[in-house]
């Protein structure tokens, strides 16, 4: 728990306002950002405690380097792309997954989603390359453009449009699309 | 198939498996009150002194070497409060820590665990209180509901600060890893407003509120366990009073316990009450 020296709970606001020039604004324009941030570490990570790791991790990163961010640029393709990275890096960087025990399966779902499809979509998008799985993500579920897809992915829009492409085929392939729509 | 047929049914079964592996509102107000507590101290490192990830390694290797995790994880964030009234019994074998929890810091202490002595009343027991389940509401992964202390007895009594919590599965008590006020969207609100610790005198035939908060979405490959009851301690009390769960609470792991329930303190008010 965060919380003072004074042992009162700490909150965004007070945290905010007791230093750290520009947060306010920065966390005003983040916030928004967070939801599209967690879907797409949920759908890199595919694991819900990983997801939340990274993009804290992300958020902080993104704190420290404001400074390079190019004026003018948006914010959403710049933070995704850190969230990105962010999600390689503690893939790469997992050596303790042997420890824990890596998933091989989607957390079981509560709220009345089929289990089974989440098993299935998740041992589908784990066979992707890291870069197809990005790129599909950021097209297919949170439904960006291309362009944005290009700046977060760091690749050209063609060579997004190509890893989409391969990355449906695949998914395709595996998931069976005859069945995507019952 | 045609093209766009495949992309929207490709869609669909993305929303479908991925929506469910996404953290709730509750992780995006924790990304929020971590950044401003990084802004405020102009550190470059975690404000949990490391990182969460760092804690997961911990965490695994503890339970690796040691292997004696099952009360001192869950103690992590729980209170002494006195003792405590029912016995707090070894936690079942669903109950134990899974390695994927994480030792964050245990919230300081913001209830005093000395008894009130506010007018000369003795604080209230589990024994001369009944408990109510009540005003449940939620978000994505992300439970909450009050719990109702009525004063059944003939005197009043004092309450200030947080209850203890154990849950009831089988019959038999856990206890579970505790965090106070730690600030979940639905716990506050929505609005950043963490709720305050107070003096609540409680008169006979009047209503206390304590509000919990949880998350009931698995993160690893075990199913949380759920029960049927929770025993609540008072502050400062040493007698717990039962309060029944219509159907049953599912409580999945956070805040460094494997079974993580977070609570605000006792108030005069509801919390989620509409």
């Amino acid at each position: 728990m965060l919380g003072t020296d004074a042992g009162e709970p700490a909150t965004v606001a007070a945290l905010s306002s007791s230093g750290a020039e520009g947060i306010g604004e920065f966390e005003a324009e983040l916030r928004p950002l967070l939801g599209p941030a967690l879907r797409l570490a949920a759908a890199m990570r595919l694991d819900p405690q990983d997801a939340e790791d990274a993009v804290q991790e992300a958020a902080l990163r993104a704190w420290r380097r404001r400074g390079n961010r190019h004026e003018g640029t948006a914010l959403r393709p710049w933070f995704l792309a850190i969230v990105a990275n962010q999600c390689r890096e503690t893939r790469r960087g997992r050596w303790f997954s042997a420890l824990r025990g890596e998933p091989q399966a989607a957390a079981p779902v509560s709220g009345g989603t089929d289990p089974a499809a989440t098993i299935d979509v998740v041992d589908a998008l784990r066979r992707l390359s890291g870069p197809t799985r990005l790129a599909v993500a950021l097209r297919f579920y949170l439904d960006l453009p291309f362009e944005e897809v290009a700046a977060v992915a760091g690749c050209s829009v063609e060579a997004a449009k190509s890893r989409v492409r391969r990355g449906v085929a695949e998914l395709a392939a595996v998931l069976r699309p005859e069945e995507a729509t019952a | 198939m045609k093209p766009d047929e495949l992309d929207s049914a490709l869609r669909a079964r993305l929303r479908g498996g991925i929506d469910p592996l996404v953290p709730g509102r509750a992780a995006e107000e924790r990304v929020m009150l971590r950044l401003a507590a990084e802004a405020k101290s102009g550190r470059r490192g975690s404000v949990f002194g490391g990182g969460l990830r760092t804690a997961l390694v911990g965490a695994a290797a503890l339970l690796v070497l040691g292997g004696v995790l099952g009360g001192s994880m869950v103690a992590l964030h729980n209170r002494s409060s006195g003792g405590g009234g029912q016995a707090r019994g070894p936690a079942p074998a669903q109950a134990s820590p899974s390695p994927s929890a994480a030792p964050t810091p245990s919230p300081p202490p913001t209830a005093a665990p000395t008894p009130s002595t506010a007018a000369g009343l003795t604080p209230c027991e589990g024994a001369t209180l009944t408990g109510q389940f009540t005003d449940e509401s939620g978000a994505a992964g992300t439970a909450g509901a009050d719990i109702v202390l009525h004063n059944s007895g003939s005197v009043a009594c004092t309450m200030e600060g947080y209850t203890d919590i154990q849950g009831l599965a089988g019959g038999q008590p856990v206890q579970l890893g505790v965090t106070h006020s730690v600030g979940g969207t639905v716990l506050n609100n929505n609005n950043g407003t963490l709720p305050a610790v107070t003096l609540v005198t409680l008169q006979p035939g009047a209503d206390a509120y304590v509000a919990i908060e949880h998350s009931d979405v698995n993160s690893g490959p075990t199913m949380c366990p759920s029960y049927t009851a929770l025993l609540v301690t008072p502050p400062q009390g040493h007698t717990a009073v039962h309060v029944a769960v219509p159907g049953s609470i599912l409580l999945c792991g956070g805040y460094g316990a494997s079974i993580w329930i977070d609570e605000a303190p006792v108030s005069t008010t509801a919390y989620f009450k509409r």
